[in-house]
């Protein structure tokens, strides 16, 4: 038996869908399209909103996917819910899914490649700051690390805390240092990163080929 | 041995591989996958719970050693095949004849939640303890929190099908489920970290703390 041929048969699924009548080329299209617009820039806008819009804000914490509308459009996840959790100076707050990769794709774009691995399933919920020590992140002894497993229909967003040196950006500034690395919480925005108003998007919060 | 999907605290996987691969895909057809997925439980062919138990429940070889790609297409094939729209045959006429698509085994029947439908029994605050052992089959509750005791953090606002009944394609009760937070150090003894870790878990999962 073969498996190595994802691409192979994933085509195959498709098109014995579509020959028989299952679905259309036209749907598969569309989906595919709507994938488009699922990208961690939705995320890193809502967030660029909450740090300068504390009303906002506390909208958000209460509705994630609801709030975020406000902001962003992405496209509505199933019956999925969403929570914003808000990292601070007391509380770190990062991501998994152990038992399968669930994320809100709307917000935070496809899961990374390190998301799905194996190792990041199992070790973040038991040892957190050493796997956040792989990211680069070291935080200081007394920040209490939660870990959010998604284990049912309800996925997250962190909101992590607004750097210093940021202070009179616009909300277009903000939201260019918050990758999809933040909105998971295994690293802090880097203010180097920023794109200033006017210039082009970064690799980070495009849709990239490899 | 917890099932093979079950990863939350298991030794021996190593470093995070592939810290800087965060884009959205590698090759359209992964797109093209995902696409297949939504529009099958778009029409009400499978639930999500479905899907994820015909992932689960291929073998432990083949679920450790392939990529998440071929997990997720041979998880979809099934609930494809399991829900009758299409055969096997169909899709391999799609296929070079040396290829066929792997099949995993239908577990079951299913295990009934507490068929009390909707019912508030949690309140912030309140302790509980994850019920243990938990029946055979599609559950949602991580291996490492069973038998476990934590804070009830807020409940879910949508009551969801009982994972395992409508995992195994029988009809279940909704249920609300709870985010619940546990101690790492209760969790695990030897964790070099303290602070804590939340899990979303289905009420059935759960008793008031023993």
């Amino acid at each position: 038996m073969h498996f190595n041929n994802e691409k192979e048969r994933t085509l195959a699924l498709r098109d014995a869908l579509i020959a028989k009548g299952m679905h259309t080329q036209a749907e598969v299209d569309a989906m595919e399209e709507g994938f488009e617009t699922w990208t961690p820039a939705n995320g890193a806008a809502v967030v660029a909103r909450a740090w300068c819009d504390p009303d906002f804000k506390q909208r958000l914490l209460a509705d994630a996917l609801g709030t975020a509308n406000e902001v962003v459009q992405p496209v509505p996840f199933g019956g999925w819910d969403a929570l914003a959790l808000e990292n601070t100076d007391k509380v770190h707050n990062v991501l998994v899914c152990t038992l399968c990769s669930c994320t809100i794709k709307s917000l935070i774009g496809q899961p990374p490649h390190w998301y799905k691995s194996l190792a990041y399933r199992a070790r973040l919920v038991r040892e957190p700051r050493a796997v956040l020590g792989e990211f680069g992140l070291t935080l200081a002894p007394e920040v209490e690390i939660k870990v959010w497993d998604i284990t049912a229909e309800t996925g997250y967003m962190v909101i992590p805390v607004r750097p210093a040196g940021t202070e009179g950006w616009s909300e277009a500034e903000l939201a260019s240092i918050v990758t999809k690395k933040s909105l998971i919480g295994v690293e802090q925005p880097d203010v180097r990163l920023v794109r200033r108003d006017g210039q082009a998007a970064t690799s980070d919060v495009e849709v990239q080929h490899a | 041995m917890p099932d093979t999907h079950d990863l939350g605290g298991i030794a021996g996987f190593g470093a995070i591989p592939h810290l800087e691969k965060d884009y959205e895909y590698n090759e359209r057809w992964e797109w093209t996958l995902m696409a297949v997925l939504r529009l099958g439980a778009q029409k009400g062919w499978y639930r999500t719970d479905a899907y994820r138990h015909a992932l689960e429940r291929l073998p432990r070889d083949f679920y450790l050693s392939k990529s998440y790609y071929d997990r997720m297409l041979s998880g979809i094939t099934n609930a494809y095949l399991e829900a009758g729209i299409v055969t096997a045959g169909e899709i391999e006429q799609h296929l070079e004849p040396h290829i066929r698509i792997p099949i995993s085994t239908p577990r079951g029947p299913g295990h009934a939640g507490a068929e009390r439908p909707e019912l508030v029994r949690f309140q912030a605050g309140d302790r509980v303890t994850v019920r243990s052992p938990l029946p055979d089959g599609h559950v949602r509750a991580p291996a490492y929190v069973r038998g476990k005791t934590g804070t009830v953090v807020d409940r879910g606002r949508h009551a969801l099908p009982f994972p395992g009944r409508v995992g195994h394609r029988e009809p279940g009760a909704a249920e609300f489920t709870y985010r619940v937070e546990f101690e790492r150090r209760e969790l695990w003894a030897d964790a070099l970290d303290a602070g804590t870790v939340i899990v979303d878990l289905s009420d059935s999962y759960l008793n008031p703390e023993a």
